[in-house]
């Protein structure tokens, strides 16, 4: 083979992540890694603290990448096909808007319902629902869903073409429905419709179900 | 309701909807618009990255010591209440997030984000320290020794709230200082890791906490190249002089962001 006649091999990228799935941090990286054709092994736990909070840690090779801004980043630049990030400067601004929306308002909260009614009765068998808490992480959820609708209008996904703006959004919803909480979302039209689209993509499937995020917390707690 | 963003030449558009009273653009492209505080980092962030890729802005406080960013004015423009935003023409962003890489996606010379996924990677990791593990505790010692005094004349300063601050940032800037041990900038080539920090570390030094970096050799060093750093775009301009003093803090004035020659 000459040396012009080289081909990029074809090769699938596996890496290892440990992280929790059912939290969004681990959720996002997982939905990347399915988007870009990487495939994951994950391990079960956090790969440290950032700020307070367990983040997930992903290792190919030599190369450890910590937290889930890094972890999104690295597959999306190792993996295959395209970078999800816009090209206009324009489109690339609201998809990083709308991210920093996702991580400051809509993963507090639906992170806060997940303990309060799943990973709280896992880990303490007295545990108590603070319904306060609950309450004002649903009305946090409600003023985020309903900015969202409207940037929805009239378009396929948040931005236009499919973006890491979605990745975010996705894993919120996702949660939402786990917790059982479908009514917020189908108060949304828009919302609805681009949750469906979503949950079309292959992608969608590497998420986890209900029963495997218990399992998953009983065997990180054990 | 009140447009927030009507202020300088760029809010003044002709009759065919085009920047200036001429509609002549600029050589640097289109002036924008910036709705911030002078006390508040992710302002500080978008003031840098503008000087840094060539993007001239006309600034304008937001005053966050008497919480503008909750006025139905301002939420009008950013729904939640993210500060900064911009606005160029008829398009508006908000937060540092989505205002920095608008700027940089107009603006001029190579991109500030690393090509190598492994360097990008630890690019995201630093702007996660920086925001998740310093930006709270700056956030204290601002409100404590600088903002909660502008608001009031007897402000008592939380002394117990600024002892915590102070021991929660020496974990980050230690690991920060180790980082920068045999590298100019914090992932090799200047990035967005170095925007940000330079942000924090120009308030933490405002904010009266000078040994915080002196005591730091390697921080101290990476400090002082920044406060030198030519534009990234090689326009003739310090990004780093377009950051405020803290008399400018007190009196609520923001710089605009002027681009000479090459």
């Amino acid at each position: 083979m000459g040396f012009f006649n080289r081909k990029k091999v074809n090769k699938v990228l596996q890496m290892d992540l440990a992280g929790v799935p059912g939290t969004t941090q681990t959720d996002k990286c997982l939905l990347m890694a399915a988007e870009k054709d990487v495939v994951v092994n994950l391990v079960l736990g956090g790969g440290g603290h950032l700020g307070g909070s367990e983040v997930p840690l992903l290792t190919e090779g030599s190369t450890t990448v910590k937290g889930t801004s890094g972890i999104l980043a690295y597959l999306d630049v190792r993996g295959k096909g395209g970078q999800l990030n816009p090209k206009k400067a324009a489109f690339l601004g609201h998809q990083n808007y709308w991210g920093q929306v996702a991580i400051k308002f809509g993963e507090p909260a639906v992170n806060c319902l997940m303990h309060e009614i799943h990973y709280g009765p896992i880990m303490d068998n007295d545990h108590i629902v603070n319904v306060e808490r609950c309450s004002m992480a649903e009305q946090e959820l409600e003023q985020a869903l309903f900015e969202l609708d409207k940037q929805l209008e009239d378009k396929s996904f948040i931005v236009g073409e499919y973006s890491y703006a979605d990745i975010h959004w996705t894993t919120v919803v996702h949660l939402c429905e786990l917790l059982g909480k479908l009514n917020m979302i189908i108060k949304y039209c828009n919302v609805e419709r681009w949750y469906d689209r979503v949950k079309a993509r292959s992608s969608f499937d590497k998420l986890p179900t209900l029963d495997e995020v218990k399992q998953q917390q009983l065997r990180f707690v054990a | 309701m009140n447009d927030l963003f009507a202020f300088g030449s760029a809010g003044v558009m002709d009759a065919d909807d085009r920047y200036g009273t001429t509609g002549d653009m600029k050589k640097t492209q289109y002036v924008m618009q910036l709705l911030g505080f002078p006390g508040n980092a992710d302002t500080l962030k978008c003031l840098l990255t503008a000087g840094e890729k060539g993007i001239e802005i006309e600034s304008a406080v937001l005053d966050m010591s008497m919480h503008q960013q909750d006025t139905d004015d301002y939420r009008h423009i950013s729904p939640f209440g993210i500060v900064p935003a911009l606005r160029e023409a008829k398009y508006t962003v908000a937060g540092d997030a989505g205002v920095m890489c608008f700027i940089e996606g107009r603006g001029l010379g190579n991109r500030l984000s690393p090509r190598n996924a492994g360097v990008l990677a630890e690019q995201m990791y630093w702007i996660d320290i920086a925001c998740n593990n310093v930006a709270p505790q700056l956030e204290t010692l601002m409100q404590e020794r600088v903002l909660g005094p502008m608001s009031a004349a007897d402000y008592l300063a939380n002394n117990g709230a600024v002892a915590t601050a102070l021991a929660e940032l020496a974990a980050p800037l230690d690991a920060v200082d180790g980082q920068l041990a045999d590298r100019d900038f914090i992932v090799g080539d200047y990035s967005y890791a170095d925007i940000h920090w330079t942000a924090y570390i120009h308030l933490l030094k405002l904010a009266g906490e000078h040994a915080q970096v002196e005591e730091r050799p390697n921080l101290r060093s990476w400090f002082s190249r920044i406060k030198k750093h030519k534009s990234f775009s090689g326009q003739d301009l310090v990004a780093f002089e377009l950051l405020p003093t803290l008399d400018e803090i007190k009196s609520k004035k923001l710089k605009d962001v002027v681009c000479g020659e090459f």
